[in-house]
């Protein structure tokens, strides 16, 4: 005496050669899905680096991007003021340096017509000063303790 | 006579996680049962082979839709299911043969192991089971194949576990009158 599942199963039993096979095909399809799905190890490895490397920029810089554009604005403001005053300055040095030159041309003139009206200058020879001994008086020659 | 009393331990978690092997026990466990179901519902060989086929790769594929892995055997018979309803329906267009049938809700002694049959009378039960209508004759095999309740059944053929309930009664009633009268005609 058999249960109807056991009429079924032992009525169907030869088709299982055929349904290992399909098992086998539908078991590939699996590791396939698998191994897609599965990341690469490398990939992995390198997205981890990659994120820690961001975690800064993401953390300090991206979260508060306005107030740093904002930094870079003024930032950017300030070279560009310090750029166009350095040519200004550059500009108002050479001619400050054209007249420096004019002005001492004049001096040298002046002086020469100066030297040609009143003679050489080594004429008018200045007194040399005294020479002082930093010794006390009571060492002194005795000249110069009464000089 | 135990059939399928319990539910074994299917490795149904490892085979979300995509390991080969696990399918590999899982396909090995229903690959004949579900061929049976397909075979006696559509009665040709090489179509019920691509049927279970399709099942097994879509199986693979869907097993993220599986809500309760305890119930992995309704689901896979619920994919073949599907498929069946999809080849009449494009082929032969008796799905429609599917429809529910209307019919008391009487109690049924739903024990597919009460059903017992000698070995000489086994053509002639598979005869009377192939003479019912698919609708009854889908969920009387479900019963008797793998012992899925009423909620089961109900959950792989798309019908309300009444009808399902009234589908086994009127099938069982029909298969016995069929029986009943063989062996009063039998010599």
């Amino acid at each position: 005496m058999k249960t109807p599942r056991e009429i079924l199963l032992k009525r169907h039993a030869p088709a299982n050669e055929k349904l290992d096979a399909i098992r086998q095909k539908a078991i590939r399809v699996a590791a396939e899905a698998n191994r897609q799905g599965a990341p690469d190890r490398e990939f992995t490895f390198a997205a981890t680096i990659f994120h820690a490397l961001t975690i800064p920029f993401r953390e300090l810089i991206w979260r508060a991007w306005r107030i740093w554009a904002g930094f870079v604005l003024v930032w950017l403001a300030i070279v560009a003021v310090n750029l166009a005053d350095s040519d200004r300055g550059e500009i108002a040095e050479s001619k400050s340096r054209s007249v420096q030159s004019g002005t001492l041309m004049a001096w040298g003139q002046e002086q020469k017509l100066f030297t040609d009206l009143l003679g050489p200058a080594d004429a008018y020879e200045a007194d040399k000063p005294k020479s002082v001994s930093p010794k006390p008086r009571s060492e002194r020659p005795l000249s110069q303790a009464m000089g | 006579m135990l059939v399928v009393a319990e539910r074994e331990q299917l490795p149904v978690t490892q085979a979300r996680a995509g390991e080969p092997e696990a399918w590999d026990v899982l396909f090995k466990r229903y690959q004949l049962p579900i061929y049976v179901y397909v075979f006696e519902l559509v009665h040709d060989e090489q179509t019920s082979l691509d049927i279970v086929q399709e099942t097994f790769i879509s199986a693979v594929r869907h097993i993220g839709g599986l809500r309760d892995d305890d119930k992995f055997g309704s689901w896979l018979f619920g994919i073949a299911h599907q498929k069946c309803v999809q080849r009449w329906r494009k082929q032969t267009r008796e799905g429609d043969a599917l429809e529910e049938i209307a019919g008391a809700q009487d109690e049924c002694e739903d024990d597919p192991s009460e059903l017992l049959i000698r070995h000489e009378r086994e053509a002639e039960f598979m005869n009377l089971l192939n003479r019912l209508p698919p609708p009854q004759l889908s969920v009387l095999l479900l019963h008797f194949i793998e012992e899925f309740s009423l909620e089961e059944i109900a959950a792989i053929t798309g019908v309300p576990p009444g009808t399902v309930k009234s589908r086994i009664h009127y099938a069982r009633k029909a298969l016995k009158t069929l029986w009943e009268e063989k062996n009063e005609n039998a010599p």
